[in-house]
């Protein structure tokens, strides 16, 4: 697989200029107000041999999901669950500021935010998907690629991942004297709930949703929210700058607002109640 | 420029047979000349080139163009000229030959992501371009709206003699600053100005290579349609522009009757 190391994108002083006058106005340079989504589309089946998948464009942020389950050794203490493994990795093609190489730290805290918001709402139910407890579970496996880079990645792929675990068709596998059997059938993936997670930022006093490229780079602080119908599940805090209570309270509102409104789409798309 | 040839080329094409010099954008295998760009390949009497449609820039020495500080070592500054390049901006040019890393403070004249208009001193492909700011108006840009057009599009920009640029300028009652290297920076006393500028710059880019753009930007800024006196206007009296610009499209000039006969 290949991974991806980014370098930082410098933002002209004149464009950060333009954009501080632009949120005094109470406008973003796109033209978007502050807690406006970018255009969001999500395609579901788009890789035939995998077992579940999804493709997400968020703005020109785009990301593709797939997921393999095979059957494996579970987690150490989590030796009855199926286990459920997200990872995730920016291509070179998907920004001019992204090399070839190790996954830098922003890669690797993509990976684990968007594993964090499908572990900690139990989406899947794992208890479901062990074969023989203790010794052989289902192991999902997700693997996101990151194909165009313009902001917010956490989103995009945290709803390509959910997109394709919806989706997604389990094998049924069968024990054999002794040995794993891929039966040829399938049936649904054991879903209890949608997380949906909500990205937000901070460009000095103005809290923005779903940001840029642009708008990341010369952003303060970050906060990403994943909230299921029953409150909040997950949270992540990024970048040096703080957040005053209101705005957090603020934040944690529009996420519950917004992530209905993306888990109505979900739900709409792939027929799945959660 | 009397029995030129023109016609539209994709790269592989062959354009013409016998013996002629390739000039630009071509190869010449065995008796032919084969474009290596798309664009409009030119056959003259002094050897054939392909004026490339689209494509990055490529630095030539004497370019003006409008550049990003990126980075600085102790002895230059990094600018981004949207190029394949990076050029290089040697900190002598600025505090001159007794330069010391040690004593002179380099963050006090350009910070990173600071704009700049600055001169290609050297570049022969071999080595990144070297800038120069030493030259008047060039140096640090203190103010307006930067936009990157594709380089391919500078010419039709400019127009016959600056009268595009011109036109909209007077029109939108702005000054736009344009680089060689497909940077443009405007600016203006009213944001509304700068808008309908920058929405006149991004169609000349869009629609460079179609008939009666001239008549669409008219519509575009509400100009009504003149006898085409406004145009011989010295580009000077009305929008004051600066010396390193007017040489910028003298050296268009002759790119530019292509894209307008087109």
């Amino acid at each position: 697989m290949s991974s991806s190391k980014r370098s930082p994108i410098i933002v002209e002083h004149l464009r950060k200029q333009q954009m501080w006058d632009a949120l005094s106005r109470g406008k973003r340079l796109d033209g978007r107000d502050f807690g406006e989504q970018r255009p969001l589309e999500i395609e579901i089946d788009v890789i035939k041999k995998a077992n579940g998948s999804a493709r997400v464009k968020l703005g020109d942020s785009e990301v593709i999901a797939g997921i393999k389950v095979e059957t494996g050794e579970p987690f150490e203490g989590l030796e009855n669950k199926g286990a459920l493994i997200v990872t995730a990795e920016v291509l070179p093609t998907a920004s001019p500021h992204v090399e070839p190489g190790p996954p830098d730290e922003e890669v690797v805290e993509l990976a684990r935010v968007v594993d964090r918001g499908v572990r900690e709402s139990e989406m899947v139910d794992l208890d479901q998907l062990a074969l023989v407890p203790g010794k052989i579970v289902y192991t999902i496996f997700v693997d996101c690629s990151v194909l165009n880079a313009d902001g917010n990645l956490f989103d995009a792929t945290s709803y390509a991942t959910v997109a394709a675990l919806l989706s997604a068709k389990l094998p049924i596998f069968e024990m054999q004297d002794g040995k794993v059997v891929d039966t040829g059938q399938t049936k649904d993936m054991p879903i209890t709930t949608i997380p949906v997670s909500i990205t937000a930022i901070r460009i000095g006093d103005s809290v923005l949703l779903d940001p840029t490229a642009e708008e990341e780079a010369c952003m303060d602080a970050r906060i990403t929210i994943d909230t299921t119908p029953e409150g909040f599940c997950a949270v992540q805090k990024g970048f040096a700058g703080s957040f005053t209570i209101d705005q957090l309270k603020k934040a944690g509102e529009t996420a519950r607002i917004k992530g209905e409104e993306v888990r109505a789409k979900l739900r709409e798309l792939t027929g799945k109640n959660g | 420029m009397h029995d030129v040839k023109r016609r539209y080329v994709i790269p592989g094409d062959k354009i013409v047979e016998g013996n002629f010099r390739p000039l630009m954008n071509v190869i010449k295998a065995g008796n032919s000349i084969i474009a290596t760009r798309i664009g409009i390949a030119e056959t003259g009497r002094d050897g054939v080139k392909v004026i490339p449609l689209s494509g990055v820039y490529i630095p030539r020495v004497n370019d003006l163009v409008i550049g990003k500080v990126v980075d600085h070592s102790s002895l230059s500054w990094e600018v981004d000229i949207n190029s394949c390049f990076s050029a290089h901006l040697p900190a002598q040019d600025v505090f001159g030959r007794d330069f010391s890393p040690a004593r002179d403070d380099m963050g006090r004249h350009f910070a990173i992501g600071d704009m700049i208009t600055a001169r290609i001193m050297a570049f022969d492909r071999t080595r990144d371009p070297m800038l120069t700011v030493q030259d008047r108006d060039l140096g640090k840009i203190p103010r307006g709206e930067a936009l990157k057009i594709s380089a391919t599009r500078v010419p039709r920009l400019i127009g016959k003699r600056g009268s595009m640029i011109q036109m909209i300028e007077q029109a939108t009652q702005t000054r736009v600053l344009i680089g060689q290297n497909g940077v443009v920076v405007v600016t203006g006393r009213t944001p509304e100005g700068i808008k309908l500028a920058v929405r006149a710059i991004r169609m000349v880019e869009e629609e460079a290579h179609t008939a009666n753009l001239t008549q669409r930007i008219k519509v575009l800024l509400g100009i009504p349609d003149t006898p085409p006196q406004q145009q011989e206007a010295p580009r000077d009296a009305v929008s004051g522009a600066s010396k390193p610009e007017e040489s910028t499209i003298d050296e268009v000039e002759e790119e530019l009757e292509v894209e307008e006969e087109k």
